[in-house]
């Protein structure tokens, strides 16, 4: 009676499977693991070598990630401050608005510039898509979508389309006619299909391919004609918020942002991930390339912008203030990259000396969070989208 | 996706990521924060939010409904419009005498 030994059942989470099932006690050179009879039996099945856990994989990881600092720090020889010291200081900017596009019933959530330099398509909460000319202030199309929430819009490069999504999970392309009384609705075509919402799109070089990210954690590249994919991007661990394109000189890139804290750089053809940044404290909401497409410049709700140089591979620029308390929305660069616009939540855009790190002016105007931010193709002008429902050009 | 993915798989997926990181060719800071500097200066010149553009150029100069802009708008609007009434005016007369003119002469 006395040697009967009882197996004394523990109730708790599993290791592997994160469940709430009664664990089977192991020990794997004595290290004490508990997994559920379920994991026990897929474990069996799939062939795991027995020393892979949580905490072994955890553990490599640690070490390669240790390693990786190590390499890019070997690099790290100079601050960008310093050696932007030989550059001239820029002048006084003066920077006001010049047009302020009303129209929008609810918050402005993204625009896009046109190539012609002129026109512009915004998107905003209760699902309208207005096609605006910015010298004159008119609208010249507008689309409701049967969607609210239309987090992402891009304007086509021959300007002959416009396409836009977002809690629909899918993509919208709307052909432009320029009979204003057709009803656009009528020519929709959808062409990607997430399992989340759509939280960023844009064309690359032609009409007819769509680079669309989701915040079911992938990007995706599409065919506009057929709406067949051609490629997904796989690598985030939490919903991707923002992707850009790299400038067409140099070469078939993405950079993608998300909640994960992580910057992605991915390869258009194979779909790998090339090379990845993680020194955000919080969600990345905006990435944009430099215009020279060696780097990128990315905002985050931990209220600062970084810049990242793709060459030598690690963060060179920090973009703070301990008087800036609201995260960044949105940024964009100058033409010749010497500066950078960012949108706070704060309502206000800071402009930032992108070279000395400085801060050179902050643009007061919107009466709520700025929410999007482009530069215009020409750089005369740049245009700002803002939850007090209204699109600011400042010149 | 991401969402759908247990904790295990995402690390296994951060992990192979994290081994073709370390490989990557990487070049020293000073080497690229020089060439940025370079090609910004070079591009400096054409980028208009730094230079300025002088305002009968550029198209947001004259804002819209600002009080000076309309009498400037009005004055410049007043004159062209005199100026093509004269010349439709002249115009005509002249035609008129053209006219005139053939006909003494039939």
């Amino acid at each position: 009676m006395c040697d009967q030994t009882f197996l004394a059942i523990t109730f708790g989470p599993c290791d592997s499977c994160s469940e709430n099932r009664p664990l089977m006690n192991l020990y794997i050179k004595t290290e004490p693991i508990n997994y559920c009879s379920l994991c026990m039996e897929i474990m069996a099945c799939q062939g795991l070598a027995s020393g892979e856990t949580l905490k072994s994989l955890k553990a490599e990881s640690e070490t390669l990630r240790k390693k990786l600092e190590e390499e890019r720090k070997k690099l790290h020889d100079v601050e960008l401050e310093k050696v932007a010291e030989k550059a001239e200081a820029l002048g006084e900017l003066n920077m006001k608005t010049r047009r302020t596009l009303k129209g929008h019933g609810n918050k402005v959530l993204c625009m896009d510039w046109c190539k012609d330099k002129r026109r512009i398509v915004s998107s905003s909460q209760d699902g309208k898509v207005i096609v605006w000319d910015a010298f004159t202030t008119n609208k010249e199309h507008a689309v409701t979508m049967p969607t609210t929430w239309v987090m992402a819009c891009a304007y086509a490069p021959s300007g002959c389309a416009i396409a836009c999504g977002g809690l629909d999970n899918k993509c919208s392309v709307y052909p432009l006619s320029l009979d204003k009384d057709e009803n656009l609705a009528a020519k929709k075509k959808s062409v990607a299909m997430h399992t989340n919402y759509l939280s960023g799109c844009t064309f690359t070089n032609s009409d007819m391919q769509i680079l669309t990210s989701s915040g079911d954690g992938t990007s995706a590249l599409w065919d506009v004609e057929s709406g067949q994919l051609l490629q997904s991007f796989h690598g985030h661990s939490a919903d991707v918020l923002t992707l850009d394109l790299a400038p067409s000189e140099t070469g078939n890139t993405f950079v993608s942002g998300g909640s994960d804290k992580k910057a992605n750089v991915w390869d258009l053809r194979s779909g790998q991930n090339v090379q990845s940044f993680d020194t955000h404290d919080s969600d990345i909401n905006c990435v944009k390339y430099y215009p020279s497409g060696d780097a990128f410049a990315s905002a985050s709700d931990d209220s600062t912008c970084r810049l990242f140089d793709l060459r030598a591979d690690r963060e060179v620029s920090i973009y703070s203030k301990d008087s800036i308390m609201f995260g960044a929305a949105s940024v964009d660069f100058s033409l010749s990259g010497r500066l950078l616009f960012a949108g706070y939540n704060d309502y206000t855009i800071n402009v930032w000396d992108v070279l000395k790190g400085t801060r050179v002016a902050i643009l007061f105007g919107h009466e709520n969070r700025v929410s999007s931010l482009r530069v215009s193709p020409d750089g005369t002008a740049f245009c700002s989208g803002s939850w007090d429902n209204t699109l600011r050009i400042w010149a | 996706m991401a969402r759908d993915m247990s904790d295990i798989d995402i690390l296994k997926m951060e992990l192979e990521q994290l081994k073709k990181e370390v490989s990557t060719p990487r070049e020293p800071v000073s080497k690229t924060s020089k060439d940025t500097m370079d090609w910004c200066e070079a591009a400096s010149g054409t980028d208009l939010l730094i230079t300025g553009v002088p305002d009968d150029k550029n198209p947001y100069k004259p804002e819209k409904g600002g009080w000076k802009n309309i009498m400037l708008y009005l004055h410049r609007n007043t004159w062209q419009t005199y100026c093509s009434y004269v010349s439709l005016f002249t115009g005509l007369k002249r035609l008129k005498l053209e006219r005139k003119n053939r006909r003494d002469i039939h």
